[in-house]
């Protein structure tokens, strides 16, 4: 029987997204958790990490109550749409998202935080509105450490097996994934499966940390 | 007279009672290290926050801690010149002019960084970047970026401190020059008192947080109000 290559691109699919969502909401708050001063910082930096230390399974059964038909957020998406993220591909997005956010969020708060802030001092003397510099001096300036969340982040995503098993399941077509059908075929004795699958994600995976090294090393500027 | 700023700003146990006035031209505040010259600009400029007091530049009120008035610093048409000039290091030099430029129209910016390029003869290092130019060149492009929006005032803190004695010379040949060329009213703090006297027809005398005398150039050197104000001139080296 020849290999199933769908885990492979639906986890390809999967962390492209997650790690699109948290280059739009991460980079934004890492840059808050850098330079801001505000009250509640020390407990949004630590609800954001949260997920890099806690089990995954805990972290998957966290996001179940949450996005379940009883969950606060599971209660909005019914009345909506009349569904759940549960046990569907989106909700594998979520549960990588929210995995891999604070690999993004960390690498890009230290390259804030290597941001001389004179700089953005500068720029407010010749007229520009904050977001303007975030945009123009700040992103660009902390560019490498950007790169290097971007890459540990989707890495992270590409690699998520508990979380996304506990939110979003196993089905084979739908929400099966490259780790969880690598897990899948070794349960079910199908090991040239699994080892080819293995092979291929570490390849894939490999070959985007690369890609994303050099775009972090030549940098935007 | 171009400003008038009076404030007072508590800084840990380092207390800030500044009280002078910036006529047109170039003026300076000096004093020693640590006397609070540096956080008086950035009170001005807006990028740091008297206590209390009243800052006012031309006709604007910048600061009126009774009205409360605070108008933020991307409002308050003050050019800054910090002591590392602190140039955009992934901008080129032309878009590091054209930086404080965005609300004209390309054709204007474009003839506007020209212009300014010109003026202090580094055109053809336009598109080079400031890792490449000079310590020199670089404070001469700061200069030219804090005139680009042409402000209302400039502020230079140490303006020459980063570079050797003979750039020195050169670069307050330089500025005088270009302040002649743009009428922008200067301030500039400083702890060489050859810097004011090369430079400045107006000066303030600072010392532990306080303004401790005023006036026209010659009239402070010729008359200084105190002994500390003598003894500080004389320890620089005040020459009449």
């Amino acid at each position: 029987m020849a290999l199933d290559l769908f885990p492979l691109g639906l986890s390809l699919r999967i962390a492209g997204a997650a790690t699109a969502l948290a280059f739009v909401l991460g980079v934004p708050l890492a840059w808050l958790l850098a330079r801001a001063r505000f009250r509640g910082r020390d407990v949004v930096s630590v609800i954001v990490l949260l997920p890099m230390v806690l089990p995954p399974t805990v972290l998957g059964y966290y996001l179940l109550l949450t996005v379940g038909r009883q969950g606060i957020f599971g209660r909005a998406t019914d009345a909506l749409f009349g569904a759940s993220l549960v046990f569907t591909p989106q909700g594998a997005v979520l549960a990588s998202f929210v995995a891999a956010l604070p690999f993004l969020v960390r690498a890009a708060q230290g390259g804030f935080e290597q941001v001389d802030p004179t700089y953005e001092e500068a720029a407010r003397t010749l007229g520009r509105g904050e977001w303007s510099i975030f945009l123009t001096v700040s992103v660009p300036l902390a560019w490498r450490g950007i790169a290097a969340g971007i890459a540990l982040c989707f890495a992270r995503a590409m690699g998520e097996f508990g979380a996304t098993l506990m939110v979003a399941g196993n089905i084979p077509g739908r929400t099966q994934t490259a780790s969880v059908a690598i897990y899948d075929a070794v349960q079910a004795g199908r090991i040239d499966d699994a080892n080819l699958l293995a092979l291929l994600l570490s390849v894939v995976t490999g070959g985007a940390l690369v890609l994303l090294a050099r775009l972090g090393r030549g940098g935007l500027w | 007279m171009t400003a008038k700023v009076d404030i007072t700003k508590q800084f840990g146990a380092f207390e800030l009672d500044m009280r002078f006035q910036v006529p047109p031209g170039v003026s300076a505040i000096f004093g020693p290290s640590g006397a609070g010259k540096t956080l008086t600009l950035r009170c001005i400029a807006g990028l740091a926050r008297p206590d209390r007091g009243r800052i006012v530049v031309g006709e604007r009120v910048l600061f009126d801690s009774a009205g409360r008035v605070e108008v933020p610093a991307r409002q308050r048409r003050i050019g800054y010149v910090f002591q590392q000039y602190a140039l955009f290091p992934h901008l080129d030099v032309a878009a590091n002019v054209a930086y404080g430029l965005r609300d004209r129209t390309p054709t204007e910016r474009k003839g506007r960084v020209e212009q300014l390029l010109t003026l202090i003869g580094l055109t053809e290092h336009a598109h080079h970047y400031p890792r490449m130019l000079s310590g020199g060149q670089q404070q001469r492009v700061a200069l030219v970026r804090a005139l680009a929006p042409e402000p209302d005032l400039v502020l230079l803190d140490e303006p020459f401190a980063a570079v050797d004695a003979l750039t020195r010379r050169q670069l307050r040949t330089d500025l005088r020059q270009l302040q002649e060329r743009t009428g922008v009213p200067m301030l500039l703090v400083t702890h060489d008192l050859a810097d004011v006297q090369e430079l400045a027809t107006y000066v303030a005398i600072c010392e532990q947080g306080r303004a401790v005398q005023e006036g026209p150039l010659q009239e402070v050197l010729s008359a200084p109000s105190s002994p500390g104000v003598a003894a500080l001139l004389n320890a620089a080296g005040a020459r009449q």
